[in-house]
Parts: C-alpha cells; sequence; structure tokens
C-alpha cells in the first residue's frame, strides 16, 4: 500500500568504476549546491520510508511539498560517524564519587548470558551525567570513531538512556511471565 | 576478516500526520527527551509550519507534514529507539503514524577500483546481459562500465509484520567515489491495512520498541553478508 511517493534524485551514481567529479557529499543530510540540483522524478514504488539517496547525498523529500534549497539538510551535520563492534547494557549498581559500578550484559553475544561487572570513571559518560542513579541503563559501545577525513581510531561510548515509562503491553505481559513462573514452581 | 565502515548512520522515518514547527529542540528538551544544554546548542536550519529541520552532536532531524525523520551516525543505535519511543509513545500517543522505516546506511571504501568492481560483478555479472555485457569490460585507459545499483526486496515470510518488506541496496558510494560502495537496508513495517484506529503514535512507539534492536541485528547480517563477498 502506497502511502505517498518518494521523489529521488535520478540516479546519477559512479558506475561501479566511473570516477566522478568531486561533489559534496555525506552519507547523512547534505545538500546539493545550486550548480549541482538534481533532476528529480517521482518513482511509485512503494518504500517511501526508505532513505533516498543519489550520487550527491541522503536527502528526504516530500513529494507534497519539495523543499527549497534553503531548507534543506545542513552541512554541519554530524561529520563524524561511529560504528560499534562490541555493545554492552549496564545497570548502574553502586556510585561511588567519580566511579561507578554496573552489571554489565554482553549484547554482541546472545550466547553469552553471563553477567558482567564494570567499573567506569563518571567522565567518561558520553551523555547527561544527571542520568547517573543507582538502578539506572546504560549503553557502551566499543567501536570506530571515524573523521569525515577517513581517519579511525577505536573508541567508546557510554550513552546513558532516557528509557520511556512502561507500556501497558509491557506490564501485563511482565505480570503474565510473572503468574506462569509462579505456576511452575512445583512446591513440596 | 571484514571491512571496517568508512561511515555509518541509523535512521528512524514515519510517514504520518506531523505538525513540524511542534518539534523544536526546546520542546524536546522540555519533554526530557534531550538534554537542555543539547537543546541550547542545536544547529537549527529552519522550524516553521512546513519543516523542522535541526542537528543535535548526535542525530538530524527533519520533521515535515507528512514525514518525521531522525539519523545518527553515533553508535549506539539504541538512541534513536528510546527517543522515538518515549515521543510517540507517552508524549503524542495519538499522533496518527501509518508506516515506519527502520534504516541502516553504511559506506565501504575499498581500497581501488577493482574491488569495487569484482563485488559488483558477483552481484550482477556481466554475462547476462549477452554482447553488450562484453562492451561493459574497462580498459586500463577507461574505466566508466559496471553495476550502477542494484536493490533486493523481501515481501513475503515476514513473519513480524503483516504489511512491510525489507529492501537492500548496494552501489557505488558518491562519498568514496573511487572504490566506496554504500549499503543500505530498509525495513518496511505499514502500521495497519486500513484500519485508522491502529495509525497512532502509541501503536508506532510499540511496534518501534519491539523491533529496532532486531531490525538493526538482522541489517547488520545483511550487510555484513554482502560485504563478505569481497575481503580486504
Amino acid at each position: 500500500m502506497k502511502t505517498s511517493a518518494a521523489i529521488l534524485s535520478s540516479q546519477k551514481v559512479s558506475s561501479f568504476f566511473y570516477s566522478q567529479a568531486p561533489l559534496n557529499h555525506n552519507p547523512d543530510y547534505v545538500t546539493n549546491n545550486d550548480n549541482d540540483k538534481p533532476n528529480e522524478e517521482i518513482l511509485g514504488f512503494d518504500t517511501d520510508i526508505s532513505i533516498t539517496h543519489a550520487s550527491k547525498g541522503t536527502r528526504f523529500l516530500s513529494i507534497k511539498d519539495p523543499l527549497p534549497e534553503k531548507l534543506k539538510f545542513s552541512k554541519n551535520s554530524p561529520s563524524v560517524s561511529f560504528d560499534p563492534i562490541q555493545e554492552w547494557e549496564g545497570y548502574v549498581k553502586e556510585i561511588n564519587g567519580d566511579k561507578f559500578t554496573a552489571d554489565l550484559i554482553d549484547l554482541t553475544d546472545p550466547n553469552n548470558k553471563r553477567l558482567e561487572l564494570g567499573e567506569f570513571d563518571i567522565n567518561d559518560i558520553s551523555n547527561d551525567p544527571s542520568l547517573l542513579k543507582e538502578g539506572a541503563v546504560f549503553r557502551i559501545s566499543i567501536g570506530y570513531k571515524i573523521e569525515r577525513s577517513g581517519s579511525r581510531t577505536k573508541n567508546f561510548q557510554i550513552i546513558f538512556r532516557r528509557l520511556p515509562a512502561w507500556s501497558k503491553t509491557e506490564i501485563e505481559n511482565s505480570k503474565k511471565e510473572a503468574a506462569e513462573l509462579i505456576n511452575s514452581i512445583q512446591w513440596d | 576478516m571484514r571491512y571496517i565502515p568508512a561511515s555509518s548512520s541509523c535512521a528512524i522515518v514515519m510517514i504520518g500526520d506531523f505538525t513540524p514547527s511542534l518539534y523544536t529542540p526546546a520542546w524536546l528538551a522540555l519533554n526530557d527527551l534531550i538534554e537542555v544544554g543539547e537543546s541550547e546548542s542545536a544547529n537549527i536550519e529552519n522550524i516553521s509550519k512546513q519543516a523542522a529541520v535541526f542537528s543535535l552532536s548526535w542525530a538530524n532531524f527533519a520533521i515535515y507534514d507528512d514525514r518525521f525523520q531522525i539519523l545518527s551516525n553515533i553508535a549506539p543505535w539504541v538512541r534513536l529507539q528510546d527517543l522515538t519511543v518515549k515521543l510517540f509513545g507517552e508524549i503524542t500517543p495519538h499522533q496518527p503514524v501509518k508506516a515506519i522505516g527502520i534504516n541502516r546506511l553504511v559506506h565501504y571504501k575499498l581500497g581501488n577500483f577493482a574491488e569495487r568492481d569484482k563485488l559488483g560483478e558477483i552481484l550482477a555479472p556481466r554475462e547476462p546481459w549477452g554482447d553488450w555485457g562484453n562492451q561493459l569490460k574497462n580498459t586500463a585507459d577507461e574505466i566508466n562500465s559496471g553495476l550502477v545499483s542494484i536493490a533486493m526486496k523481501q515481501g513475503t515470510n515476514l513473519s513480524d509484520r503483516k504489511h512491510g518488506h525489507i529492501e537492500v541496496r548496494v552501489e557505488p558510494s558518491a562519498m568514496y567515489q573511487n572504490d566506496g560502495v554504500f549499503v543500505t537496508v530498509n525495513d518496511h513495517y505499514q502500521l495497519s491495512d486500513n484500519d485508522p484506529s491502529k495509525e497512532n503514535g502509541s501503536n508506532a512507539a510499540e511496534l518501534i520498541a519491539k523491533q529496532f534492536e532486531l531490525s538493526i541485528t538482522r541489517s547488520e547480517s545483511l550487510i555484513d553478508n554482502i560485504m563478505s563477498l569481497t575481503k580486504p
């Protein structure tokens, strides 16, 4: 079912060999400059959720209201990319001065159910340190930080999650699981 | 050994009816979706009735009347999930949302033209193109032929949705023009089949909470599979 059609820039992409003239391209959101406007065409396929991409940049456009140049995405979009190699979910156990300890679950290896214990420096928290409290949930990602120049370094991110409240469905499912667990206990 | 991405992104895209001017960085901070400091340092391109386009240090937002889009280059990607689930599940649960895309985008640098063409030849051999295929061979002097773009779509055997599809696309990277490959996975979910009562933020949030990480894991596996066809 089509909800809308996507407008894609005509795919003037290079062939797997063809070397194009330098373009101001970024994988996220980069505009075309005025001298390099794409020939837009409507593609009526039903992948209208996809991120449209063309040789000159990844762009999102609406069929209803094609955007003027000034509304397109910024060249100041994040230029750095951080790609994870391994990721853990952590639960804060204790906070001691500028350190905190946490139980960690390895998310990269689904077979590894073992809890690991880690100690971290509060200064290493990548987002809002005020989210740190006992029981708080965070993610640690180890991966490559990649600069726009292409240079990369191993790095890590500690991000405390801004978790939504439990939904009714989640609460119901938890109650159901708890009831099943209780019923499965065989009393002597 | 596998290629390490040269650039990596993840995005959530929604189709529905939105009020762009509502989604300002200050409003996101007010609702505890981002930090106040982030809101203050946001790079605002435009906030108007027609569009809200701005970026934070870790994400780009683009909201129009018919779509809501957030993209990040910085893992962990779960931040996209948390923000959208909280936003649509708690703050705007009645917002009309018809469809959701969970997308993964990766650029790779293969090191030289030959490696990129080798991958292109595996995915779309020249031979079935007949005599013309023979003319698509490059020479030392002229390298201007080969695969431009290829996509594969799965619209059946998707046990996690009634309507939707997964589409994987491989094409040369415009970011790394000489030797780059750009792989995207579009994981598309329709919220309902002509049942407007299901097309709302609350159901969208529930779907994202349930599917986001599964989708990312599957997408990465699909991308890894393609990239395993060529070795560094």
